[in-house]
């Protein structure tokens, strides 16, 4: 009976872990406005100045500040291409938001092998961050039919395959079995 | 310096359209710095540029008078006092000094001769006279 007990608390726990914490955070964190959105003629002059400034930054911590902005932007100017109808931009948006967080990930890695200390606040926020993207992706999956369902399924995959990386590379111990 | 770094990146991370703009107009006041430094120093360099112009002329004088004088001694004085001294001067100065010096030294010994032989015609004279007033 006790046995049952435990094993029912644990599986509480573990739902309340996964099911309410995640969307209760999810709440709290709000993307940035992206302005000016890809189906602009002044986009390709964004891009640029953007790619600028992220050769500009010195700080290696920053650049994954950096990287963390950006990627939320480029997700947030991709669900709002989904809302105006342009679905072909919007996935291209989508996979280049994640290919953000990808940069992310890396920058994160040069970073601890600079020896950097990454701030428990900008660690929080790409927990956050991974949490609404996946949230905004399946929201995207659930407005669009068809092929474009298959690009938000992917781009949600490779987030999770992200967060992973960043989970690894916080426990590097665990991760490699010790 | 850490804090001046920080301070830059997030500048450049949150603020990049200010951020821009500040280093647009910096460089534009840079420009027209630099320009009125130029303005200002051509004066200058406009005066250094006519002395070095009148200079040249008076070294071309020199040159042309050269030949019509007899003593290089003068001109080496002003070929100094304009400190116009290179190798190549130093060498075209020696070869002209010892072409006057033959030269003069012709001379003299032309006049030397001159002048022995017109003593020489005078002693002539006088012996002649003496052996004329003795006959």
């Amino acid at each position: 009976m006790k046995k049952t007990n435990v094993a029912y608390l644990i599986l509480t726990a573990c739902l309340m872990y996964f099911v309410f914490i995640p969307k209760a955070l999810a709440i709290e964190y709000s993307l940035a406005w992206p302005g000016i959105l890809p189906d602009s003629k002044i986009y390709k002059l964004k891009v640029l100045r953007n790619k600028i400034i992220y050769k500009m930054i010195i700080n290696p911590v920053k650049k994954v500040e950096f990287d963390l902005l950006m990627a939320d932007k480029t997700i947030y100017a991709s669900k709002l291409l989904v809302d105006k109808g342009e679905i072909v931009l919007a996935k291209d948006t989508a996979l280049k938001g994640e290919n953000y967080y990808s940069m992310l990930v890396q920058d994160y890695n040069n970073a601890l092998l600079k020896g950097k200390k990454i701030p428990s606040l900008l660690d929080q926020k790409i927990t956050l961050a991974v949490i609404k993207h996946q949230e905004i992706f399946k929201e995207m999956e659930n407005a669009v039919s068809g092929e474009g369902k298959k690009v938000f399924q992917i781009v949600d995959k490779f987030s999770k395959i992200n967060y992973g990386f960043i989970v690894g590379l916080r426990n590097p111990k665990k991760t490699n079995g010790e | 310096m850490e804090i001046l770094i920080s301070f830059y990146d997030n500048a450049l991370i949150y603020y990049p359209n200010v951020f821009f703009a500040v280093l647009f107009f910096v460089s534009i006041l840079g420009i027209i710095l630099v320009s009125i430094g130029i303005i200002l120093l051509w004066k200058n360099i406009k005066r250094v540029i006519e002395e070095i112009k009148s200079t040249l002329k008076q070294i071309k004088k020199i040159k042309n008078n050269e030949r019509k004088r007899i003593s290089f001694v003068p001109m080496i004085r002003i070929f100094f006092e304009k400190k116009k001294i290179s190798f190549v001067c130093i060498i075209k100065y020696l070869t002209i000094s010892f072409v006057h010096m033959i030269k003069v030294t012709f001379i003299r010994i032309n006049t030397a001769l001159g002048y022995i032989e017109s003593q020489a015609e005078k002693i002539a004279k006088k012996i002649e006279k003496e052996i004329l007033i003795e006959e």
